[in-house]
């Protein structure tokens, strides 16, 4: 029996501690384990206790990257136990600042955290030597995002200005005039980057996804919605628990999320953009078509062009929400505490966020459970490897170790979230 | 808004929440009314793109920022990383943003280095979540202060 062992000391540009093995035997991949081993980071008992109006603020702090999502999914929970109803321009600029942060996490990840895969090279900086006008369009892009963020949010990492019941200031329409010219040059970088990811050597796979997102009648899924499946599940937001569940598995400090009917699932930007490309503008529809791809996406590898198509988006959307905006009368709704529960479900860069509350009487947290994106995608990650490392294993052994780590990087991870660096071992029995 | 800024700019970047991260924008606090008028000093939170912005069509960058080198806390080392790469610092917390060795080399990579650049990197005691330095970074300040003021008259005198 022949047995090798490919290791390396950590996967770069995947955010968190973690580490992959994958066991092939006799040929065939017997065993992919995504094992976390940073430290639980305790958020959900760190908000107990606490004041309904600190979930936000406390929330945002999981995670550098995707501190909006924290934010909206955990204000919209409580927005939902207290009974409140934010719509208008307020919703509406809850949904600019989900724009700005897609445009710059998605710009971070396409540019220099996934690009660099698809070109041979060991990250961006050697990738930036080659190629820095393209890596300067990257740049470019999460600098709008950040301008977005900075200007609706208080600031550029981990905004400030949200609160329950909507803002602490909302800008006037003439301090979002300057975003508006910005954000055209960012979208044509981002037809740009559509056209640049789509002409990659992207390797051919299909993997047989159950895809969940949300879903909204009106609009492309950020805020709000209901969440389907491409097999049929269409629930509430409050009723996640009914079909999802989280388990605890020995190799892994962050808790694995399965839909009880069908085990693992995909969440992220295949399984929104398959499940909602109608609700596209017709520019990210267009841009789609050109870059070869249909109604939906079932190549992992090609998530580094659906990411590009919703950063379009995201700033195609940003210059309507701008557009449209009426300055509100008040920044946020009048409220008070009352004993309830309360659901929140976003769509983060990386998938589907779920938050849960329970207030007593004064508002104070009694319960909160928060279930991060990559969570729910760690079984995916390991059935993806299951799947096709077998069909690699004739690539020579730092061929197959690279395309195990871009096959982690297509989900563009946070392990931070979902709990630094993930170590490698593809052992051959 | 590199036009806002002087030639001559003093970045120090951290965060003022995580422990001894704070030790640059301590500094530039110490700086106060201590620096030329040809000289700016301004705190950044280390984002890659808006530190770029903040490096773009400078003539000289003085960079301040904790590090996690292996030496006793409060220790000082000064990199010149006008020609030659930085050493690793240890500290990239997070691989979804990148380490200041790595936006440096961005930088170069990106032709936006500016002629003179110089790494002040205080060694840590601490990078866990909460305000206040600790005891051997905070007395580390005057030096750190010091050895600011002295790169950038030498440099003023070699111009």
């Amino acid at each position: 029996m022949s047995r090798k062992t490919i290791k390396v000391n950590y996967l770069a540009r995947v955010e968190g501690e973690g580490a992959l093995n994958v066991t092939v035997r006799d040929g065939q991949v017997r065993n992919a384990e995504l094992r976390i081993f940073e430290p639980p980071r305790f958020f959900e008992g760190l908000l107990r206790g606490r004041d309904y109006s600190e979930a936000p603020d406390v929330t945002a702090r999981i995670c550098g990257i995707c501190p909006v999502a924290y934010q909206m999914s955990s204000v919209n929970a409580m927005e939902n136990a207290l009974g409140i109803d934010v719509d208008g321009p307020l919703r509406a600029l809850r949904r600019l600042l989900y724009c700005g942060e897609w445009i710059e996490s998605h710009a971070l990840h396409i540019y220099m955290l996934h690009a660099p895969d698809f070109l041979g090279y060991a990250g961006a900086v050697d990738m930036a030597k080659d190629y820095p006008d393209i890596v300067k369009r990257g740049l470019a892009l999460k600098k709008a995002g950040n301008a977005i963020m900075a200007l609706v949010g208080g600031r550029e990492i981990h905004p400030i200005n949200v609160r329950v019941g909507g803002f602490y200031r909302t800008p006037t329409r003439k301090e979002l005039a300057p975003l508006a010219e910005a954000l055209k040059q960012a979208r044509d970088d981002a037809l740009a980057t559509v056209r640049w990811t789509a002409g990659l050597d992207i390797p051919e796979a299909d993997r047989d996804y159950h895809l969940v997102a949300l879903h909204h009648p009106d609009e492309y899924p950020m805020n709000a919605g209901r969440i389907i499946s491409s097999r049929g599940l269409d629930i509430a937001v409050e009723d996640y628990n009914q079909h999802f569940v989280e388990s605890h598995v020995q190799r892994s400090t962050a808790l694995h999320s399965h839909l009880r009917e069908h085990d693992c699932y995909l969440v992220g930007p295949l399984a929104r953009y398959s499940l909602n490309f109608d609700q596209l503008s017709p520019m990210a529809r267009e841009a789609a078509k050109d870059a070869g791809l249909g109604a939906t996406c079932n190549n992992p590898f090609q998530s580094i062009v659906v990411r590009s198509i919703e950063v379009l988006y995201a700033c195609d959307e940003a210059l309507r929400l701008i557009d449209a905006y009426q300055e509100p009368e008040q920044p946020f709704l009048a409220h008070e505490p009352k004993a309830s529960e309360g659901f929140g479900c976003t769509e983060a860069p990386r998938g589907l966020l779920f938050h849960r509350y329970r207030l007593d009487a004064e508002g104070r947290i009694q319960e909160a459970q928060i279930v991060p994106p990559t969570s729910q995608n760690q079984p995916s990650i390991e059935a993806d490897l299951k799947e096709m490392v077998g069909g690699w294993l004739d690539l020579p052994a730092d061929v197959l170790r690279e395309r195990c780590e871009q096959t982690i990087r297509n989900y563009d991870p946070c392990i931070s979230c979902a709990t630094h660096f993930l170590k490698l071992d593809v052992r051959h029995e | 808004m590199s036009n806002s800024f002087k030639s001559v700019r003093i970045i120090a970047i951290g965060n003022t929440d995580r422990g001894d991260d704070a030790v640059g924008p301590a500094v530039v606090q110490a700086l106060q009314g201590r620096l030329p008028e040809s000289v700016s000093a301004f705190e950044h939170n280390g984002e890659v793109a808006g530190l770029m912005d903040c490096m773009d069509g400078a003539e000289a960058v003085y960079l301040v920022d904790a590090a996690a080198m292996g030496l006793e806390p409060g220790s000082l080392r000064a990199f010149d990383a006008s020609e030659k790469p930085l050493p690793s610092l240890g500290g990239a917390y997070s691989s979804h943003a990148l380490g200041l060795s790595e936006a440096v080399e961005l930088a170069r990579a990106l032709g936006v280095l500016p002629p003179v650049c110089r790494v002040f990197a205080v060694e840590a005691a601490t990078f866990e979540a909460g305000e206040g330095l600790s005891a051997p970074v905070d007395a580390a300040i005057p030096k750190v202060t010091q050895a600011l003021l002295d790169a950038i008259a030498q440099e003023d005198g070699n111009a």
